[in-house]
Order: structure tokens, then sequence, then C-alpha cells
């Protein structure tokens, strides 16, 4: 069998994206803008933008606009319309020391310095629908608003930082010095200009983590949690604040804050680490951008599993585990798939079919 | 590069800050229409030109982990312009896709540089506005976040030495 050239559905094409806009937008409710999205499904646009690796929260809730809150394809849209642009340079490095935070809490100790802040979340709250949101009123929302920042008038604002909780671990000597991920290889890497090779950098390792798709990570670190794998995590911070970008100015070389960014980070403690020296905790760390506190957390479990000396599971293996975490990579083969294989598929079936003529000759010369 | 000469000249009263480094601070409150206000003023005296028109451009973030290890968290949208005031460049860098706040503070920061700030006294005036609207919000939020913070009541006292952070707990 030879190959055939074909060509064609062009129209086709058209006309399937031309449907697809109908199905996103031809019904009879008002059409949503994308700051009604970046406002009120913000969730939604920081997992985009996570995922997308690029922190552009206007551009994240266009792209979950265009693929009708499919965030997998929201992301690739963001990732490709980020390859369109120059790279201006690299940011100062930064500390999460710098993290003005809105939500902070510990499972590990009850009292911390500064105190658990719970912040903006339904963690608490039962799961029931609220039907009084299908006729949800601007004024009721305007008055509720007022009425809690009245009845917080008297409370005085919260410090710029905190001190964190790990580190008063590590200063008792109760941590592991650092993880064995990557052995002592500290270089720099970006894993958006050098591939990535095994073992990988800690630095590609946290790269590839931080942009890795929240779900499929969330399933390795939970195959892990569940027994197949060692980490049995105790948050010992988890943090949403907000942290300073800082970019030396072209003209003048000095320093500057351009703007600042919505951070998750994670820090998990896990059991005693797996050092010659005295008994430690191990630390796994998570951090991305927007508020995914489920991400931060998988994040943290896998950067701890993968720590493991001898990997006895796909969790604790950092080849398995980066490479199978970026959520466009994935989707991108699990969907080419729809794509035609009618040459491949013809060979098979070719194939099948001598092997089937086969079997019948033979049965017929032992009849 | 580091300049040298020309940092006496930016020194401001307000404690040392330049107003493009307060503009920074704040630009992302302010509308649209205002930025534009305010670069019109700039515009009409005639002495500045835009050496580099507003483009977009992305910023790889970097951060350290808590074994300070840096690494890569992603690319951050900003926008970037570059302005000439009396031949003196300033550049402006700014999150988000933003080109005229970008060009309004290369134009500060240009104008800054070359000492004439005289000519920023409609910018200073929209920075304390402002730096006022934005310090009522953030301290709005900050209380909001606050009134979060958890009370616990416990039959008995738990006893963590925090000394080490500098604060202890009882």
């Amino acid at each position: 069998m030879g190959y055939v050239a074909v060509k064609g559905g062009a129209a086709a094409i058209e006309n399937a994206e031309q449907f697809s806009m109908i199905r996103r937008a031809g019904g009879a409710s008002e059409l949503l803008k994308p700051d009604q999205i970046r406002e009120q499904l913000h969730f939604a646009v920081d997992r985009v933008m996570s995922e997308g690796s690029l922190y552009a929260p206007e551009l994240a809730a266009l792209a979950f606009k265009q693929s009708a809150g499919d965030t997998l394809e929201a992301a690739f849209i963001l990732r490709s319309y980020r390859t369109t642009l120059p790279r201006l340079g690299y940011g100062a490095p930064m500390n999460t020391d710098d993290m003005r935070p809105i939500r902070r809490i510990s499972a590990a100790f009850k009292d911390i310095p500064g105190g658990q802040l719970l912040g903006p979340t339904p963690d608490y709250t039962l799961r029931l629908l609220d039907f009084d949101l299908q006729d949800e009123s601007p004024d009721h929302t305007r008055r509720m608003m007022a009425r809690l920042f009245k009845d917080t008038e008297s409370i005085d604002p919260l410090p710029e930082r905190f001190p964190k909780v790990v580190d008063m671990l590590r200063r008792e000597g109760l941590l592991v010095p650092r993880p064995s991920a990557g052995g002592n290889d500290d270089r720099l890497v970006d894993i958006t200009r050098q591939a990535l090779t095994f073992p990988a950098p800690r630095s590609a390792q946290l790269q590839t983590l931080a942009r890795g798709e929240t779900g499929g990570m969330l399933a390795l670190a939970y195959s892990n949690m569940r027994g197949y794998g060692s980490v049995h995590p105790v948050i010992g911070e988890l943090r949403v604040g907000y942290l300073p970008l800082r970019y030396p100015n072209p003209v003048t070389g000095e320093v500057e804050t351009v703007g600042d960014m919505l951070v998750t980070e994670a820090e998990v403690i896990s059991r005693i680490g797996e050092t010659d020296g005295p008994a430690r905790f191990s630390l796994g760390y998570g951090l991305c951008f927007g508020h995914n506190e489920t991400k931060a957390i998988a994040m943290a479990v896998l950067d701890r599993a993968v720590a493991t000396g001898e990997p006895a599971t796909p969790s604790e293996d950092q080849e398995f585990v980066l490479t199978h975490v970026d959520g466009i990579e994935s989707m991108g083969f699990c969907n080419h798939y729809k794509l035609p294989h009618y040459v491949t598929f013809q060979s098979e079936l070719d194939r099948l079919r001598n092997i089937q003529a086969g079997q019948s000759k033979r049965e017929e010369i032992r009849s | 590069m580091k300049y040298t000469d020309s940092e006496d000249r930016r020194k401001a009263p307000n404690g040392g800050k330049t107003i493009k480094s307060r503009l920074l601070r704040v630009i992302g409150s302010a509308d649209t229409g205002q930025v534009a206000a305010l670069l019109d003023g700039l515009w009409a005296s005639g002495r500045f030109v835009v050496q580099r028109a507003p483009r977009c451009g992305l910023i790889m973030c970097t951060v350290s982990d808590p074994f300070d290890t840096p690494f890569h968290l992603g690319e951050v949208l900003v926008s970037q312009a570059e302005v000439r005031c009396d031949g003196q460049p300033g550049c402006g860098v700014v999150c988000g896709d933003a080109p005229e706040q970008a060009l309004l503070l290369a134009a500060v920061e240009a104008a800054e540089l070359r000492g004439c700030a005289e000519m920023l006294a409609s910018v200073g005036d929209a920075v304390r506005r402002l730096e006022q609207t934005k310090q009522e919000h953030a301290a709005r939020l900050s209380r909001l976040a606050a009134a979060t913070r958890v009370r616990f009541d416990s039959m008995k006292k738990e006893r963590v030495d925090f000394d080490s952070l500098g604060e202890s707990c009882e």
C-alpha cells in the first residue's frame, strides 16, 4: 500500500469554527466580558495563568472566554500568545519572605507568630448550592460590602510581612538542609530555553512543576499520599499573597518594583529525611501563579516525593513526574489521536487481514 | 548600567523617593483617561521625544525556594517604553498591557533625570491622590484579611518556642 496525498476540508473547518462560536455566544444570555471573567471567575483565570506560565490576568480571562471555559485550551492559547512576545529580560531574584499575604495557615502549629489568617476562602463552608446566586443583585452585594467594611473599620491592618513557620524548624536544626533531587545541581536553568534532561537540576524541576497542570499533578500527588509513595505531608505553611516583581531599569540600572503578582505558596513537612546525619524533617515546596492551593500543595508533595533516594513508585520518579505534568503537552498528545491516522490504520488493517487470511489457510490445510 | 551624576538631581523631598518610583507604586490604580491627560500635559511642553514606542514583552520571574535555590516561576506580561526629555533618556516598565502607563513612567523618569522636576507638578498631584486612594483601598483589604484571623479557644495553652523567629507565642 502506498501513500496517497489528499487535501480538503477547509470549508468544513471554517464552518466548524463558526459553529463553535455560535455554541459559545449564540444563546439568549448576555455576552460575557473578559473583565467579568477576570473578577468573578478568578480561580479559573489564575489556573489558566499558572498552567499557561504567563502572568497576564486580562489575557487569561480572554483566553478562558475564547475557549468557552476549557482551562486546558485557554492555557494553550495563552502559552501560544507568549511565543509571539519578546523576552525583555529576567526579573531580579526574589524571596517569598517579601510576600504580602491575604491568607496564611499552618496545619503544623496552632499558634503561629502573626496568627492564622483564613483570608478569602470557602474552605470552611458547606458545599451546598446557593440558589440566591441565581438572581444576585448588585445592590445587595454593594450593601453587604459596605457593611463588612464598616464592621472591620476598627481592626488593625495586617503587617506587610510575616515570619515563616518553617524558618523556626530550620533554625532549630530540625529540617534537612536541602532536598536530594537533582543531586547538588544548583544550576539555574530555564526550561523554556533549554531542553529538560535527567536528573534535572532543582531549578528545572520547580519550574516544570510551577507550570504543570493542576489535575495531573493532583493525581500523581494523590497516588503518593494514598500509599503509592511515602509522603505524609503536614502543611507547615500555606500562603496566598502578593509578590512584587522587581526588574532592573534599562536606563538607570536601579531595580524597580514594576508590579505585583498573586501567588500561592505551600511548604509541606514530611517524614524524617533520609540523611546520613541527625534525624530531620524533610520539606517539599510548591509555588504557583494565582490562587490555586490544590496545585501548590500537590507541587510540594511531588517536590518532596521525587527527592526519595530510590524511587519505588511513579510519583517518586523525577523523570516520570516531570515528563507527565505539563497540561499542554499531555492534552496535545491525547488530542492528536483525533487527527487523521488513515495511513497507519490502513496499514494495521492490511496486516490484520493478512494474518486472518493466513490463519484460514492453515485451518483449511489442517482440515 | 548605573547612573551616578544624575542621582543627586533626582532626590525628592518625599522621603528621598522620586516621583517615578512613587508613580510606579500607584499607576495600576490610575484609569486610562487620567494617564492620557497627564501625558498630554507633558507632551504639550514640546521637550519630549518618544525614543521607543511602547511594546509588550515578557519578564521571567525568578524566585528562591526555602533552600535558597533560585528557579523561574514563569513569565509576566509587561509594557516597556523609552522617552527622551531634552535628550535625556528615561524608561518605563510596568506589569500588564499598559502602553500609556509605560510612556508616562518613561517621560517622568526622563524629566527627573534631566532635572526638570518643575514640569512634573501635575503628575506629583495625581500621584498624591492615587497614593491616598491606594492606601485606603489597601488598608480596607488588609483589615478584611485581619478579620479572618483565627482566635482559638482551648482548654490548655499550646507552648511553642518561636523565639528563633523573634517572637514567642503561648
